[in-house]
């Protein structure tokens, strides 16, 4: 078929095809009737990530051209699959978004496991850079300030500590494993439709991940933080929104901002 | 308040169309489709240029570079054109670098510098900086070799004024045998009234087509009101070896 044309498809196909975009159509509309604004917002943080990527493309090349461009495709992505109210894949999308992120920290100073890893080659275990409960970001100065003067970044297990990157990890992991509140069908339907609930749960975890990973890459490479302006400054910390962040950023990494942000 | 968008229509219509015709015919004749290659800081949502230039036989979509203000836009622009698509902020972008993803698609035909059509994070010597990215383009072409190309130059000129020295000493950093320098003493150190400011920036480009080893075959302009404080200006030049 050199053209396209739906009408010739066989069978099976030409039904999935029909149904998915009547449903790709009627769950964007069904999301954007009551949610654009918030839509409009989550788009606004992510955009944030066009300051990260002129900044760091410079002083890291290839790593950062890579990483970024794909952390913030990863975001972009589970916009959209919440958009099309596929909400288990939007989350798988963040947990990868934020793995992404992780990488790109650990490979701006690892050039040589960096072409490895991109090469394919079978060098990375399990959890990669991650794994051992993230104990090489544990001992990257900046985060051990972090931690030490204002939240613990990575801690999964201790309650008064909630929306940390080792929980959140967690959160999103379910969904990555299919654990059932993650499931993307229901008792009643198999198609996925806007579900007003599901949606908030969504918002709320991108946001977390989002703050996450502007701290992650404020802490990691603190040097082009605070090279940028005050005005994207303000920007990441607006992104990151949490007080206890935001000033824990301030102290470790002695930020001169004036006003509330 | 006059919608950008429709000023910057009008001026695809009233000016950058009919240089970008007469520039095809002088570099290439009576040939139909021209398939001049376009370099373009694009809106990332209408594609005017892109869809006008095409529509006319001056361009093929496919051949086209396009530069948008950011990663939403190159989503954006990636569904409307099969040519190349680059991200970022084009004033923090090192043009003459050797890393730059552009240097190996130039040279180009046509260079649309339309600096309103970018989104910027300060208003502090913004048309200063954009002067000084017009300089690195005109530098890659010549680095290139191209004999001849269209420049258009637009920006959105407000209450700020110019700084003339800001924009000497930027060229002036940027070394080329037998160049004695901006001829731009007619203007006062600080450019500050919206028509002088025009024409000083026309001044500017053709100043750096000399620099380059260009004569300018053309320069025009043509501006459009946006309200009582700001002006959507363009430059169109035609250059030349």
């Amino acid at each position: 078929m050199k053209t396209f044309r739906s009408d010739r498809l066989p069978r099976l196909t030409k039904i999935m095809y029909d149904s998915q975009l009547r449903l790709n159509t009627k769950n964007w509309e069904d999301t954007l009737k009551a949610n654009h604004q918030e839509v409009e917002r989550l788009l606004e943080m992510i955009s944030i990530f066009d300051s990260w990527r002129t900044s760091l493309e410079r002083a890291y090349g290839d790593v950062a051209r890579d990483l970024i461009k794909e952390t913030f495709m990863d975001a972009y992505m589970s916009v959209h699959f919440a958009c099309m109210a596929l909400y288990k894949q939007a989350h798988v999308s963040l947990r990868t978004e934020l793995e992404t992120a992780l990488r790109l920290v650990y490979f701006s100073s690892h050039p040589v496991e960096f072409k490895w890893w991109r090469d394919d080659k079978d060098y990375f275990h399990g959890r990669h850079v991650w794994g051992d409960k993230f104990d090489y970001f544990r001992n990257l100065e900046y985060f051990q300030r972090f931690e030490q003067r204002a939240v613990k970044l990575f801690e999964t297990e201790n309650r008064n500590n909630p929306n940390n990157i080792g929980k959140l990890y967690k959160i999103l992991s379910k969904y990555v494993h299919s654990g059932f509140p993650a499931f993307l069908t229901t008792m009643q339907s198999v198609a996925p439709v806007y579900k007003r609930a599901d949606l908030n749960l969504w918002i709320v975890n991108f946001k977390e991940v989002q703050k996450c990973i502007n701290t992650i890459l404020a802490l990691g490479f603190s040097a082009e933080f605070k090279a940028f302006d005050a005005i994207v400054q303000r920007n990441v910390l607006r992104v990151i929104r949490d007080r206890n962040y935001k000033r824990g950023l301030k102290q470790v990494l002695g930020l001169r901002i004036q006003g509330r942000i | 308040m006059a919608d950008l968008d429709t000023l910057r229509g009008q001026l695809i219509e009233e000016l950058w169309l009919p240089v970008v015709k007469e520039a095809g015919k002088h570099f290439y004749g009576r040939r139909k489709n021209k398939r001049m290659r376009l370099f373009t800081l694009t809106d990332g949502v209408l594609f005017g240029e892109l869809i006008r230039f095409e529509g006319e036989g001056l361009i093929q979509r496919g051949d086209a570079v396009l530069w948008v203000s950011n990663m939403i836009k190159a989503v954006r622009a990636e569904t409307e054109s099969r040519g190349s698509v680059y991200s970022g902020s084009i004033c923090d972008e090192e043009v003459l670098g050797t890393v730059c993803p552009l240097r190996s698609l130039f040279p180009c035909d046509i260079l649309n510098l339309d600096f309103s059509s970018q989104d910027y994070n300060s208003n502090n010597q913004r048309i200063e900086k954009e002067i000084g990215k017009t300089e690195q383009f005109l530098c890659l072409q010549n680095q290139k070799r191209n004999p001849g190309f269209v420049v258009l130059q637009s920006t959105v000129i407000d209450a700020e004024v110019l700084d003339r020295d800001a924009i000497k000493n930027f060229s002036d950093s940027m070394h080329e045998n037998d160049w004695g320098g901006l001829t731009i003493d007619g203007f006062p150190q600080l450019v500050a009234d919206n028509g002088q400011k025009r024409n000083f920036i026309k001044q500017v480009l053709q100043s750096l087509g000399q620099k380059y080893k260009y004569r300018a075959l053309k320069i025009t302009d043509a501006v459009k009101i946006i309200d009582a404080n700001q002006q959507l200006i363009s430059i169109a030049g035609i250059f030349t070896r």
